[in-house]
């Protein structure tokens, strides 16, 4: 608490947490000698120092505000939890700043942080394994503020009794084991916890993902009260975009390690700009009948974080990826391209003769002849059962000369959107590339 | 044949016998599945919809027993008593209710294929994917090794496993969570079954593959022409797939509906609930009207409406009067709720309970 005089003026104009840069890598290897590689070829020395790593988190920054909800979306082994632990700095990062009410996490002494926690607080996703099975519900809540020399005995029993009560539970329960109560009553005493030491900002990490609907419902309406009641700023992780759409003010989606757009809720939900969000928004069922048949399917799996795509890294599964700026392409034979790409990629097909496999993924030939060229010898490669050389023909001639192969996408704001604090990646939207439509 | 249901479950109980007490996790439950339809099967946890479609395949370990009801499948009875029990007051077997010999060769894999929610769970670790594929086609099929294996690989091709042939060999733990859930689909389908029964299969995985799943099934569904039950708690799923759907709740199916009408026009106060409290991608909701309390124990299920407790139209009469499942509108929709005059319950005389409830306390509240 070095640095006083920064926070309470202050945070009227600053946001409440400003994240920059924030990045973490896990070392993949294992023991004292794991990342050495030994391979004798017989000419060099036989060990090569290889470390592998897992970036997790990559160059991630954004802002919440006192008081709103940011909702962080995502798939799974995107970074979603590492982002929440090297915030609340359980992991401490590898790189980057977070600056909250002011002061840098990052730079704090481990006491000067252990104090700081009074303030932030966590909701964890297993609402089982965060409760200690051989301690009464009031120990349990009232072991933050022991933690942090808040009340004495008397005021911290009485608080605990009162916070019962805001998390929708009986006070009586204070003198009760957690196995006598249900996931959702079980959450709500997580949340009583949580709530214990009166944090500023509680970030919750899939709060409602291992409860059914209905309690589900029962949990986002409590967290929502209690923000009103108690003034708090949540960051509110989860893969379920329709909790992110009802909870969040703001959302920001995670990809492979990065951001890739954030937003206003209702803007980035009727009109999402970035591919993946958009991929992601037109995937999920909607519990409607009559809207059936609406939904569309992203392809392919999530690349590895140890070795992910260059510049863009949705690239490899884009949809509207960029066509190369050397070849004279038109946006549907582009499109014919990039499924023939996929379609070798994946040995999907029966690879016969090339005249028929011609006809099966292009409309006739392509009007640029150095593209028909590489066309066709990659498809004369998987006749000949060179699948390998056909795919890396594409890849390099094809994948790799596009600029969202060449060059990583900033998180700008939009061009001629009204608010500032609209920002994608992608080179669609950015100053890079020529904005293009997509099919 | 054909105009019988492919899949005809009459009154199943199933019960587990522990030192507690007798849980009623399926009791009294009947639905059917026709030919190339998909039947869902809907509720949250504990109602009873894993232990309905394990009843169905007869997967009830003990201390659990099918106690009573009928399941006949494309005219073979699955599950089939004597009206009187024996002697000795357990449940007598027909005697054309199936061996579990005969189950194991005849029915299972063969006839009815099962997909479980958790893809690791359901391959085993220490042999390959393809092996594993290979074998189950070679023993219900009756091909030779090298048939079989060409079989395998051509089906892993078709539900969408990159390079089939090089991942033939790969180990599950090589497989991401969705191409193991494909591999499951694999073997499901690897034997042209009849019924393919989902339980979850999508619940574990992310949004986009789960979109990929749907539509391989879809697509699945046309070639084969196979039928599915699928069991599942998510709405969206539900509207995306199903063509009629079944509700449960505390292993009882309160309402039986078309998917256009359950989702437009419900008749069972717990599908109305259970629609009101989901938050949807689609539009922004205001608020959530989630359902007060949680479902209640199995063991010693509420008295006459087993939904009365939690029930926003719950009256005195629903205390007392256990409603089973009726035709209450036009359309053949089927709803277990006495407010439909099907009952003639007297619910409208009767006094409401949602203001007074002293009996239940401070207890109410989740």
């Amino acid at each position: 608490m070095t640095d006083v005089s920064s926070h309470p003026e202050e945070s009227e104009e600053d946001p409440l947490v400003r994240v920059s840069g924030l990045t973490k890598h896990f070392d993949n290897s294992s023991g004292l000698l794991g990342s050495y590689e030994f391979a004798p070829d017989g000419l060099s020395f036989p060990f090569t120092h290889n470390p592998e790593t897992v970036r997790a988190v990559d160059g991630v920054s954004f802002e919440i505000e006192q008081g709103e909800t940011l909702g962080l979306v995502g798939e799974s082994g995107c970074g979603k939890s590492t982002l929440a632990r090297v915030l609340l700095q359980l992991l401490s990062p590898t790189d980057g700043d977070i600056h909250f009410q002011g002061e840098n996490l990052a730079e704090l002494s481990n006491e000067a942080l252990r104090q700081r926690r009074e303030d932030i607080q966590m909701i964890f996703q297993d609402p089982q394994s965060s409760l200690d099975p051989r301690m009464k519900i009031g120990a349990i809540i009232e072991e933050p503020m022991e933690a942090h020399g808040l009340r004495d005995a008397t005021g911290r029993e009485q608080r605990a009794k009162e916070l019962l009560e805001s998390v929708g539970l009986e006070p009586q329960y204070y003198d009760r084991y957690p196995h006598e109560f249900s996931g959702g009553q079980r959450q709500r005493i997580n949340l009583a916890r949580a709530l214990s030491v009166d944090p500023d900002f509680v970030v919750l990490d899939e709060p409602t993902s291992a409860l059914d609907v209905s309690i589900q419902a029962q949990i986002l309406n409590t967290l929502q009260d209690l923000q009103t009641e108690f003034g708090l700023t949540y960051l509110f992780i989860s893969h379920d975009l329709s909790v992110i759409r009802h909870i969040s003010d703001r959302v920001a989606v995670m990809y492979l390690g990065e951001l890739v757009e954030v937003g206003d809720v209702d803007r980035l939900f009727e009109d999402p700009r970035h591919p993946y969000t958009q991929a992601l928004l037109s995937s999920i069922p909607v519990p409607d009948p009559r809207s059936r048949g609406e939904r569309s399917v992203l392809h392919g799996d999530v690349p590895s974080p140890i070795n992910p795509p260059s510049g863009c890294r949705f690239r490899t599964r884009c949809p509207a990826l960029i066509a190369p700026a050397e070849y004279d392409i038109s946006g549907s034979e582009w499109a014919d391209v990039r499924e023939l790409i996929r379609a070798v990629d994946r040995r999907s097909f029966d690879a016969d003769s090339v005249s028929h496999i011609q006809e099966q993924f292009l409309d006739g030939r392509l009007t640029d002849t150095r593209c028909q060229e590489v066309v066709t010898e990659a498809i004369e490669h998987t006749v000949a059962d060179e699948w390998e050389r056909a795919t890396e023909l594409l890849q390099t001639e094809f994948a790799e000369k596009s600029v969202c192969a060449e060059t990583a996408p900033s998180l700008d704001s939009i061009t001629g959107e009204p608010t500032t604090d609209r920002r994608v990646a992608c080179h669609l939207h950015g100053s890079e590339g020529e904005p293009i439509q997509h099919e | 044949m054909s105009d019988t249901p492919l899949l005809k479950v009459e009154n199943l109980k199933t019960q587990f016998f522990t030192e507690a007490g007798t849980v009623q996790a399926v009791d009294g439950v009947s639905f059917t599945v026709e030919r190339g339809e998909i039947v869902g099967l809907v509720g949250e946890s504990g109602a009873g919809k894993s232990v309905a479609v394990r009843s169905i395949l007869r997967l009830i370990d003990s201390p659990g027993h099918i106690v009573g009801g009928e399941i006949t499948f494309d005219g073979k009875t699955v599950v089939g008593f004597e009206d009187e029990p024996g002697t000795d007051g357990e449940p007598t077997r027909r005697e054309e209710m199936l061996t579990n010999t005969e189950m194991r060769s005849q029915i299972r894999g063969s006839e009815i294929a099962l997909i479980f929610q958790d893809p690791m769970e359901s391959l085993n670790p220490v042999f390959t994917v393809g092996g594993q594929l290979r074998e189950l086609i070679e023993l219900n099929r009756g091909l030779s090794k090298q048939a079989a294996r060409d079989r395998a690989i051509e089906i892993l091709r078709e539900v969408g496993i990159p390079q089939p042939a090089e991942r033939f060999d790969d180990y599950p733990h090589q497989f991401s969570g969705g191409m193991r859930q494909r591999v499951l689909i694999a073997m499901a389908l690897g034997c042209e079954p009849k019924l393919i029964v989902a339980d979850e299969p999508t619940t574990a995985l992310d949004v986009t593959v789960e979109g990929q799943i749907l539509d391989l099934v879809y697509d699945l569904q046309d070639k084969y022409d196979a039928s599915f039950l699928w069991v599942t708690h998510d709405m969206g799923i539900v509207a995306e797939i199903c063509d009629r759907v079944n509700v449960m709740y505390l292993g009882e199916v309160v309402e039986r509906a078309s998917v256009d009408d359950l989702f437009y026009n419900p008749q069972h106060p717990y599908t109305e609930a259970l629609l009101n409290s989901i938050p949807r991608p689609d539009q922004s909701t205001e608020d959530l009207q989630p359902l007060e309390g949680a479902m209640p124990e199995p063991i010693n299920p509420p008295s006459g409406c087993r939904f009365h407790d939690r029930c926003p139209e719950a009256r005195e009469v629903c205390q007392r009067t256990h409603p089973d499942l009726r035709t209450v509108t036009e359309a053949g929709q089927y709803a277990a709720c006495l407010k439909h005059d099907a009952f003639e319950a007297a619910y409208e005389t009767s006094r409401p309970l949602t203001d007074e409830s002293p009996a239940a306390g401070g207890d109410r509240r989740e």
